[in-house]
């Protein structure tokens, strides 16, 4: 029970970091109906981002908390940066090209992004600071250490708020409006340019974090760390249902925690044949599965496309 | 419009092509061979990825996953990891039908869905299989794990193997020139099964399903035959140049089959022209001889600088994700585009 | 036995029901309306029809057969083909491929055939290109069958669209709108080549909005508003209908 549970808080906490990446996706699809290879690649920008800021800074001696908020901050202002670029110099001028001129475009930056941090940051693994918050407190013979604390809390208030942003306010309105039908909510004089812009901005910003977060927890960040991130975050957006808000948040929680549990209980299952180091196959084999039964995901509505 | 018969080369062409080796190890040495032959490796990649991207207009991101399953096909089935020592004519068609089966295994779920489903689909594919590659070491061992599998058999038909040298008419013949001529072999085949494709019944439903899908269906198009038609066949191309290289090279292991090589060959694809064979030729041949035309640039730095700044190989995949994003942006079809496809991307 | 029985057909997207227990039948050989002003549902019921959409509700009987829901190869290679209100020829192949690959459901060489290309295959293929030579003279198309399709006229496209169809080997023609945007003359011509298309034994059903356009091409019209089927029955009666010269009027009517 009390390793059940373990495997419950670790799963969350993953999956909290899926959701805020698989948010980037979900927004991204359901505008302009592109997979953005490339935002997994922003995570771990905001990852080495930060950890190089919050490094220097604590060099210089600033105290960790400001540290930690300059890193964030940094990570969040280039990702944000290499977002709007992303999007004007790579999609936009591509928005009326047959299908598959996105999608190319989408691997090759996703290739300039992870081979320019090569050459910024070497090939080598990275060590991320101590920030003091791995010192695990146990409840219950659960260990739970004040970072997944601070990465469940975060990200659960950070989603909650950004969730009740689009289903409240007039921006919002405008986002779906332009995601259900781009004419027309033009011809409504909603400037489409800048809502698909604000989109690629909030998902970089939340990359940023996400990046930031990751780097925290396996105290580790490396210049490919991005695609399987990313592969995971779209499977996500896909379990709950790709374009949909809720949907991408739920599915992150989801394969989090099927991870978590399957990885752990997997071992045990099969006599460590198969250990943790096929965790990676579990949320491909789940992208498989809901492709299969159940394409429109959780909460996604299928959309016939219009003829 | 009538159908161009595959068009037979001037002699003096046909000539060149048979002379290059030995021309290449009289100026170059012999270690160029070495690099010519994989260089043709990589166009028989190319003209089977050509077929799901350039025929289907299919997005495949872990092409090269066929090329590992097709590699370890002929590992396991002629090394002594297993004992076993298969000759070739029994290999190849037991790894075209294992790539076929993986083919056809991943496109069934995903090609009902849109497109941009595959295309993650088989880059998560790509993966994954790497992690297979890696771990299946218990209760068996079948891969090995991170070390691969070395000793593998040479390739060879009968007694011939071409890893010796031999002498031909009184001419001797090296090794690694008979290996050109056996991978030359494999690429003029492919080139000719591709090429009698295009202009036919199913080529042709292809042509239609890539400008517009839906229309194809209504007119009873199976699409979805249609397009698992064209990535298992990929997958078979890809399989068999994964056959030869583990012959050829010896040894084979999991780094091998990454992504940034799946990206390579879509690269080698998109710069010659998709769809056109003649392009995607140029395409793989010269992207193949890149990282040998960059290699010196890691001596130059550490002479002038004492020190490597651009590691060259992080420099090639930088050069491949700039030249995927400079070719859509400003010339989709590609150096030597197909017709149709040059009218494809520039109206729409 | 009617060629075509749909019977009480419901389609809704989100909060729009675009179809509500919509019937329609077409007897063999013989040429129906489908008029309704725009948003209707007409297209809806036509996709519905071919496949493209699985209706909520409803029964599809095809020549006594179910049509396979939600596949539109299955659906043509059943003898029910469709022209598209939005032109969708394949924009880059030529005239003469286009309707090619109309023949694919009736061929048969597959990838050993593509390879061998022995005498069977290439006779199949020479079968393909004279029958679609054929039919483009059938639609008045015979000099343009080198040209790349997007370069032709709209109204070339619309016959394009047609012989491309044909060459499925329908029982069953449906249009959508195949005069929209057309002059006077031009409209004869179609009216002309669909009672050619009937003459031959095919069934027509076909979606306008001129009331009168199509009243002297059909025998009997269905009118559709709102999702719903509004009145059915001769083109004279329809004519006379109050309903639907109201619904006409009230929406504006394009003829
Ligand atoms: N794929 C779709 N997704 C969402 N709504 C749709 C879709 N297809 C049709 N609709 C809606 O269904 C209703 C009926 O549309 P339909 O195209 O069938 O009308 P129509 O009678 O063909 O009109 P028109 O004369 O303008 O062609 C419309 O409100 C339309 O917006
Ligand atoms: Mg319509």
């Amino acid at each position: 029970m009390v390793t059940f549970l373990q495997q419950v808080l670790n799963g969350l906490t993953l999956g909290c970091i899926y959701a805020l990446v698989a948010l980037g996706y979900t927004l991204v699809y359901g505008i302009l109906e592109l997979i953005n290879f490339a935002h997994g690649d922003l995570v771990m920008i905001g990852a080495l981002v930060s950890l190089t800021l919050v490094r220097t800074l604590q060099g210089w001696g600033t105290p960790l908390p400001v540290a930690l908020a300059g890193g964030l901050a940094g990570a969040m202002g280039v990702c944000v940066l290499l977002g709007i670029a992303l999007e004007r110099l790579a999609y936009r001028p591509l928005r009326h090209a047959p299908k598959l001129a996105p999608l190319i475009t989408a691997i090759g930056m996703s290739m300039v992004l992870e081979q320019s941090s090569a050459l910024l940051w070497g090939r080598g693994y990275h060590s991320f600071p101590d920030l003091g918050l791995t010192h695990s407190l146990t409840l219950g013979g659960v260990l739970i250490s004040p970072l997944q604390g601070v990465i469940v809390l975060g990200s659960l208030g950070l989603l909650g708020g950004l969730l009740w942003l689009i289903q409240r306010s007039a921006l919002g309105r405008a986002m779906r409006a332009t995601a259900q039908n781009p004419v027309a909510a033009q011809l409504l004089g909603i400037d489409t340019e800048r809502i698909i812009t604000l989109v690629f901005v909030i998902g970089a910003a939340l990359a940023a974090v996400a990046g930031l977060m990751v780097g925290a927890y396996y105290q580790v960040a490396h210049y490919t760390m991005g695609f399987m991130l990313g592969l995971k975050a779209f499977t996500a957006a896909v379990l709950g249902g790709i374009g949909n808000l809720s949907g991408a948040v739920l599915g992150g929680i989801l394969l989090g925690l099927l991870e978590a549990l399957g990885a752990g209980y997997l071992g045990d299952w099969t006599g460590n044949l198969f250990g943790s180091n096929y965790k990676d196959v579990f949320s491909f084999a789940t992208l498989i599965l809901v492709l299969l039964f159940h394409p429109s995901g959780l909460l996604g509505r299928h959309a016939p496309e219009k003829v | 419009m009538i159908v161009p018969l595959p068009r037979f080369k001037p002699l003096w062409m046909f000539l060149g092509i048979l002379l290059l080796p030995w021309v290449i190890e009289g100026l170059l040495g012999r270690g160029w061979v070495r690099i010519l032959d994989f260089a043709l490796l990589s166009v028989l990649l190319a003209v089977g990825l050509n077929i799901v991207v350039g025929y289907a207009g299919l997005l495949d991101l872990g092409f090269i996953a066929f090329f590992g399953v097709g590699a370890y096909a002929y590992a396991l089935l002629a090394s002594p990891q297993f004992g076993l020592h298969w000759p070739l004519w029994a290999i190849l068609p037991t790894g075209v039908l294992v790539a076929a089966g993986f083919g056809v295994a991943l496109g069934w779920p995903t090609l009902g869905l849109r497109g941009d489903y595959l295309a993650i689909v088989t880059m998560g594919f790509g993966e994954i299989i790497r992690v297979f590659l890696n771990n299946l070491t218990a209760p068996v061992n079948i891969t090995n794990g991170p070390q691969g599998i070395t000793m593998i058999d040479a390739l060879h038909l009968g007694n011939w193997s071409f890893a010796r040298p031999h002498r031909v008419l009184g001419i001797p013949l090296p090794a690694l020139v008979g290996t050109y001529y056996l991978f030359l072999l494999f690429v003029l085949l492919a080139l000719f099964l591709s090429r009698r494709l295009e202009y036919s019944r199913i080529g042709r439903a292809w042509m239609a399903i890539r400008e517009d899908e839906i229309a194809a269906a209504s007119m009873g198009l199976d699409t979805r035959r249609l397009k698992l038609l064209a990535y298992a066949l990929g997958a078979v191309f890809g399989g068999v140049a994964g056959g030869l290289f583990a012959g050829f090279q010896g040894f084979v292991s999991p780094e091998s089959f990454t992504l940034q090589e799946s990206v390579m060959i879509l690269c080698m694809v998109v710069l010659g022209g998709m769809g056109n064979l003649r392009g995607v030729v140029a395409g793989a041949l010269l992207l193949a001889f890149l990282p040998e035309v960059l290699r010196p640039l890691g001596g130059w730095q550490q002479h002038w600088f004492h020190r490597v700044l651009i590691d060259p190989s992080t420099l090639r995949l930088l050069l491949f994700g700039i030249t995927l994003v400079v070719l859509m942006r400003w010339r989709p079809e590609g150096l030597l585009p197909s017709r149709a496809r040059a009218r494809e991307w520039h109206t729409s | 036995m009617s060629l075509l029985e749909a019977k009480g057909i419901s389609k809704h997207f989100g909060g729009v029901q675009a179809l509500q227990n919509v019937s329609l039948t077409v007897e063999p050989a013989s040429i129906v309306g489908l008029i309704g002003p725009n948003g209707a549902g007409k297209t809806t019921f036509f996709n519905v029809l071919t496949g493209v959409y699985v209706p909520d509700e409803g029964t599809l009987t095809f020549a006594g057969q179910p049509l396979p829901a939600g596949q539109p190869h299955r659906v043509a290679r059943a003898g029910l083909v469709r022209t598209f209100q939005n032109i969708r020829v394949f924009p880059q192949m030529s005239v003469l491929e286009n309707v090619m690959v109309g023949f694919h459901g009736r061929t048969h060489s597959g990838l050993l055939g593509a390879w061998f290309n022995g005498p069977a295959v290439r006779r199949e293929e020479r079968e393909i290109r004279e029958g679609a030579q054929e039919l483009l003279k059938w639609v008045g198309l015979q000099e343009m069958a080198r040209r790349v399709a997007s370069t032709l006229s709209y109204g070339a496209q619309r016959r394009l669209e047609i012989a491309r169809a044909l060459a499925t080997g329908p029982r069953l023609l449906a249009l959508d709108e195949p005069v929209a945007g057309m002059n006077g003359a031009e409209r004869g011509h179609m009216a002309e080549l669909i009672l050619r298309i009937r003459a031959a034994g095919i069934a027509l059903l076909v979606i306008e909005h001129d009331v009168r356009w199509i009243a002297q091409l059909c025998e009997r019209i269905t009118v559709l508003d709102h999702g719903q089927r509004l009145a059915e029955g001769t083109s004279a009666e329809i004519q006379a209908n109050p309903q639907v010269i109201e619904a006409y009027l009230g929406h504006g009517s394009h003829g």
